[in-house]
């Protein structure tokens, strides 16, 4: 009993060390309207494997008659290839609701980013709505596995292992002893 | 209004998922090709000495061995040496004097096969490439009763000359080349071994150095260089270094082709002559011919080739003096011939086949002792589309003149001909072996029509009611021909003795291939024995290969896509002609007012671009970790067509497809990782839809994906674990709108949706299961309108076969681990299986073997139940396929007779009873009771 206790608090202290060591990422994401020369910070991002936060978010400004805008981020030992999405202009519009979305690979390294905007609840109920910017991490899933059917278990002699070991009589058939037993008692008080 | 009527048809009725036996080899075609023959591994030879039967032997440019039947053109046995053919390894097909036995070379192995039956006798891997390889015919006094010995040289970092036992493949002997020479042939007398090698002077030429060797113990007896002066400055234009002939030789020109230089191996003296060009243009090639063998004379032709005409010389050696004298000339004559040389006990007899005519002589005198006009009008050789490139023959002699001479001619249309006294006996399409990109496209009959209506309907009434008008007019034209041969068809039909020639279901369609050595070659389905027409587009350098694509641009036009022409070219599939660009009607069906983004791959990386006033711009990229190199990239087919955009479930609720024509799978594997990840990609906005990584992963395996619909499948071989063993694995993933019925999420009632404004994310349905086989490449069944089922096409390689694979046995939504509920039953869904055995009814092939196939295309035909399927790499291999039965089409076993003779019944039936009904009912009329 103790030492599984010891054992478990160990285990948790252990686990929580590795979230704690688990190395700290940022990245700069920009955001580049498709007539613009130049791109501009958008958001700087800190993440881990699990759990990302916005650092800084500036409004990006975007000409009035631009459609389209790219969001990505530079390659860190790049400064002309960089990773990212094309994505309507108006989808950055401060009355939407607007959430980043870092994919990780299974490094846990920010390869792609995604970007999902709704028409934000609050402000089209009329009410005023601070412009922001919600992050969120999506790690790259495993690949799916065959789902295998349960292992057929042999015993030492090479049999098929019994199942259930079967119920005694007593088990199975108690209520009904019970019952006899209660009518006996009854009928025999109904009799005196 | 039809769609409803096919639709409920489908439902009522079970996929079939075989064809029937009668329909096997009617519906389905396959060529079983050994690729082109080469001049100097393709010959005749007797598999039993006892018997005069002959077989033609081959080592293809594609790899396989093969020997073919020259009665029928019939593959007797092959085998595909290597599938990972590289251009520049030689090989070597060479066989004993009678015997049972041929041996093959190539890259770095010697392979024995039994010449009767192919059965592979022993294998030799020697430690580098392959030089050459001879078989020793002299008879030592220990003698080796059986069979020959063979020869091999390997070049590499230590070249060696090695003799292998002939019955078992064991080294006898060894003989390391120390010099530093570049091994260049091997050769033997009846006596002797040599072993020829190229000394590179300080100058940079070459001087041909040759090596003596014992043949008992391989040990060196001589060596001597020739004094080839500093004419030899490649090794190209050595000619050739005889082999068992009785007094091999080795014969090289000067580059400009003025002298022939010719050396007797195991003397010193060079003989020299000047090449006479007769007049005319000097030779662009020069070729010889010896026989190969240690009996026969020991004479040999040299073939001289111009720009525009051929001739040749016939030299005589005396074998015990080693001089060589002219004999006699061959004339010259305008356009390509080929010879070929052919052995009767010692006699030797040279054969030439030009355009139109085949002769034979023999060594001895220029006297012509057969001489046969090639009598076909249709082959390709006469009507001098295509010329002879080379020939083997096979003579037959009855007293002083020859009887009947045998030739297998490849024509430069790629067509492997064979000429019995002039006359084709069978041709075999070789070029479609070399086959690397292929599309459909429709005949001339049914596109002309096709561009027809299409102009009606974009010109103004008026002129569309003219021009309809003559086009009827036009049609009349055509009644009387049309009427006589009603009552053929009438009797075809009825009887179901073969097709009118008339293709109302679209099954003729005819696939153009693009082929590695620079040709387009197109095969009609409905006629595929036949070449329709075959033509060089590109003009390639020796050793490139053409990297193509074909694809289908309009109806009866393809595009071809190449690295040599910065623009596409077109054709017409049906004649083959180039068309200008101007005159193909685009079929791209983009709106002009939306965003036009391209995809492409460049340096590893996928960008998408689209065009603005600043030129180019990347809309986005998707670039690769470090050590991540794609693997493939599957777009969605732009001609995918979906008849229901829901799946409509067991309780007759709706569950939404995520149908965006901008989907694309790419597969990335990591270096050194054993991993693979999979990536759906969004190509316009360039956003990641569904991704995953797949860990231990054998990456020597193939990997094969594919996307039709709202799904993907990709396969792959994973790595044994401690829980598993290693085992191929095939997932099947699907997308939905949302997974909860009569739902569409968060697109709603929205008819159009911008993937760049809208940010819905398809929900991803994903099932893995075990397969018996690994997969080297998948495809998709297509049809017209996508009412059908479709079934997954997998190539199996290790087997040499094509599956189908139903829809909705790879289904993601089985239920695992318990039995289907009622409505999961009603929907056609059961329960899941972790493995997925092929059922033998799937595979296409039936018995055959389809070898060597590295892509499978499909097209739609003109009836919704049927999709056209076109296998080829090696082998060619077309067919029809019924995922949901043949619905909209009468089977064979439809009796039309029966049907007839009911209706013909009845109807005398009726004029029989009729008036007696009408008596009675006026008797009842006029009647009191």
């Amino acid at each position: 009993m103790r030492v599984s206790t010891v054992c478990s608090v160990l285990l948790s202290a252990l686990a929580s060390f590795a979230t704690a060591a688990q190395p700290e990422r940022t990245v700069d994401i920009f955001a580049w309207p498709l007539s613009a020369a130049k791109p501009q910070a958008l958001t700087k991002i800190a993440y881990n494997s699990t759990t990302a936060t916005v650092k800084t978010y500036k409004t990006p400004l975007i000409p009035a008659d631009e459609q389209i805008v790219r969001i990505g981020f530079f390659h860190p030992d790049s400064s002309t290839s960089w990773n990212g999405i094309a994505t309507s202009a108006s989808n950055l519009a401060p009355e939407k609701d607007k959430t980043l979305q870092i994919l990780l690979n299974t490094d846990g390294v920010i390869y792609h980013v995604g970007l999902a905007a709704f028409e934000s609840a609050v402000a089209s109920r009329g009410g005023a709505k601070g412009d922001g910017l919600k992050v969120e991490v999506v790690p790259m899933r495993s690949g799916p596995v065959v789902h295998m059917n349960k292992p057929v278990v042999l015993d030492a002699e090479g049999k098929l292992a019994d199942k259930e070991p079967e119920k005694t009589f007593l088990q199975k058939y108690w209520w009904a002893i019970g019952i006899f037993l209660v009518l006996q008692l009854v009928m025999a008080g109904s009799k005196e | 209004m039809l769609l409803p009527i096919y639709a409920a048809v489908i439902l009522l009725l079970r996929p079939a998922l075989a064809v029937f036996a009668d329909e096997a080899w009617t519906v389905d075609y396959h060529h079983a090709l050994l690729g082109l023959p080469k001049q100097s591994t393709t010959f005749f030879h007797r598999p039993d000495p006892s018997s005069r039967a002959s077989l033609i032997y081959t080592l293809s440019e594609q790899g396989v061995v093969g020997a073919v039947n020259p009665r029928d053109g019939g593959v007797v046995w092959r085998h595909l040496l290597n599938s990972s053919r590289d251009a520049t390894q030689s090989s070597f097909l060479r066989a004993g004097d009678a015997q049972d036995a041929i041996v093959s070379g190539l890259g770095g192995q010697v392979t024995a096969f039994s010449a009767a039956d192919g059965r592979v006798d022993w294998q030799h891997d020697v430690p580098d490439a392959l030089v050459d390889l001879e078989i020793l015919e002299l008879e030592d006094g220990r003698g080796t009763p059986g069979a020959k010995d063979t020869l091999c040289m390997s070049a590499g970092q230590h070249p060696t000359v090695q003799r292998l036992d002939g019955a078992t493949g064991v080294v006898k002997w060894e003989h390391k080349i120390e010099s530093g020479d570049t091994p260049y042939q091997v050769s033997a007398s009846t006596t002797e071994v040599f072993a020829i090698l190229l000394h590179k002077t300080v100058l940079g030429y070459i001087k041909i150095k040759v090596i003596t060797l014992d043949p008992v113990t391989g040990r060196k007896t001589d060596e001597y260089t020739l004094s080839s002066e500093n004419e030899l400055a490649t090794a190209e234009t050595i000619l050739a270094v005889g082999a068992n002939s009785a007094s091999p030789i080795i014969a090289w020109t000067d580059s400009a082709y003025k002298t022939l230089r010719i050396n007797v191996i195991g003397k010193k003296a060079i003989v020299d002559f000047p090449i006479n060009t007769l007049g005319g243009r000097p030779p662009q090639r020069v070729t010889l011919h010896a026989p190969y063998l240690t009996t026969s004379l020991a004479h040999f032709l040299v073939h001289y080739q111009s720009l525009d005409s051929d001739w040749a010389e016939v030299y005589h050696i005396d074998v015990k003096t080693g001089r060589v004298e002219k004999a006699y000339d061959l004339p010259k004559i305008e356009g390509r011939s080929s010879f070929s040389t052919s052995t009767n006990g010692a006699n030797v007899y040279f054969t030439r086949v030009t355009k139109d005519q085949v002769f034979t002589v023999a060594s001895t005198s220029h006297g012509i002792l057969g001489r046969w006009n090639v009598d076909s009008p249709t082959s390709s050789l006469t009507d001098g589309t295509a010329r002879p490139v080379h020939a083997v023959s096979e003579v037959s002699v009855k007293g002083e003149s020859v009887s009947a001479v045998r030739s297998a001619v490849l024509l430069s249309s790629g067509e492997w001909l064979l000429l019995r006294n002039g006359s084709p006996q069978w041709t075999r399409p070789e070029i479609l072996a070399g086959t690397v990109s292929a599309a459909f496209a429709l005949p001339s009959e049914v596109s002309d029509l096709v561009n027809e209506l299409q102009e009606e309907a974009h010109s103004n009434p008026v002129s569309a009611y003219v021009h309809r008008v003559t086009r009827h007019i036009g049609d009349i034209q055509k009644l009387p021909s049309l009427l006589t041969a009603l009552p053929q068809r009438f009797v075809h039909g009825f009887l179901g003795t073969g097709s009118d020639g008339s293709d109302t279901f679209g099954f003729n369609n005819i696939i153009v291939s693009a082929t590695s050595d620079g040709h387009l070659v197109a095969v009609d389905a409905g006629r595929p024995s036949d070449i329709l027409w075959s033509s060089a587009a590109v003009i390639l350098s020796s050793g490139q290969v053409w990297k193509v694509r074909v694809e289908s641009a309009a109806p009866g036009i393809v595009r071809v896509i190449d690295d040599i022409s910065p623009m596409p070219t077109f054709f017409n599939a049906s004649t083959g002609a180039a068309i200008g660009d101007d005159e193909v009607a685009s079929d791209s069906a983009v709106p002009n007012t939306a965003v036009e983004v391209d995809f492409t791959l460049k340096d590893g990386q996928l960008y998408g671009t689209t065009a603005s006033q600043s030129g180019h711009n990347d809309l986005w990229q998707f670039g690769l970790q470090k050590g991540e190199t794609i693997l493939s990239l599957t777009p969605r087919p732009v001609n995918d067509p979906v008849a229901s955009i829901g799946k409509v479930l067991g309780d007759r609720k709706v569950l939404y497809k995520y149908l965006n024509p901008n989907l694309a799978l790419l597969a990335t594997t990591y270096a050194g990782q054993s991993r693979v990840s999979i990536y759906v990609l969004n190509t316009v906005s360039g956003a990641i839809l569904y991704s995953n990584s797949h860990r231990n992963i054998d990456l020597a395996a193939p990997i094969a994906a594919t996307l039709s619909e709202n799904w993907f499948a990709y396969s792959y071989t994973a790595e044994s674990t401690s829980t598993a063993p290693k085992g191929h694995q095939l997932v099947v993933g699907e997308l939905f709108e949302s997974l909860t019925s009569n739902d569409r999420g968060l697109l709603d009632a929205a008819t159009n949706v911008s993937s760049l404004a809208s940010s819905t994310q398809p929900l991803t349905l994903t099932q893995t299961y075990h397969i018996p086989e690994s997969i080297s490449k998948m495809s998709v069944t297509q049809t017209r309108q996508g009412i059908t089922s479709r079934q997954l096409l997998a190539v199996l390689a290790e087997s040499n076969a094509i599956v189908g694979i139903p829809r909705g046995v790879i289904d993601p939504r089985r239920p695992v681990n318990r039995e289907p509920t009622k409505d999961e039953q009603a929907e056609g869904l059961f329960r899941y299986t972790p493995v997925i055995d092929f059922d033998p009814k799937w595979y296409l092939n039936h018995r055959r073997e389809v070898l060597g196939v590295k892509d499978v295309i499909t097209s739609p035909a003109i009836l919704e139940s049927t999709s056209l399927v076109y296998a080829y790499g090696l082998d060619v291999f077309g067919t029809r396929l019924n995922p949901s039965f043949n619905f909209d089409m009468l089977g064979k076993d439809f009796n039309k007779f029966q049907m007839l003779a009911t209706v013909a019944a009845l109807a005398v039936a009726t004029f029989v009873v009729a008036p007696l009904v009408q008596r009675k009912q006026i008797n009842q009329r006029w009647q009191f009771t």
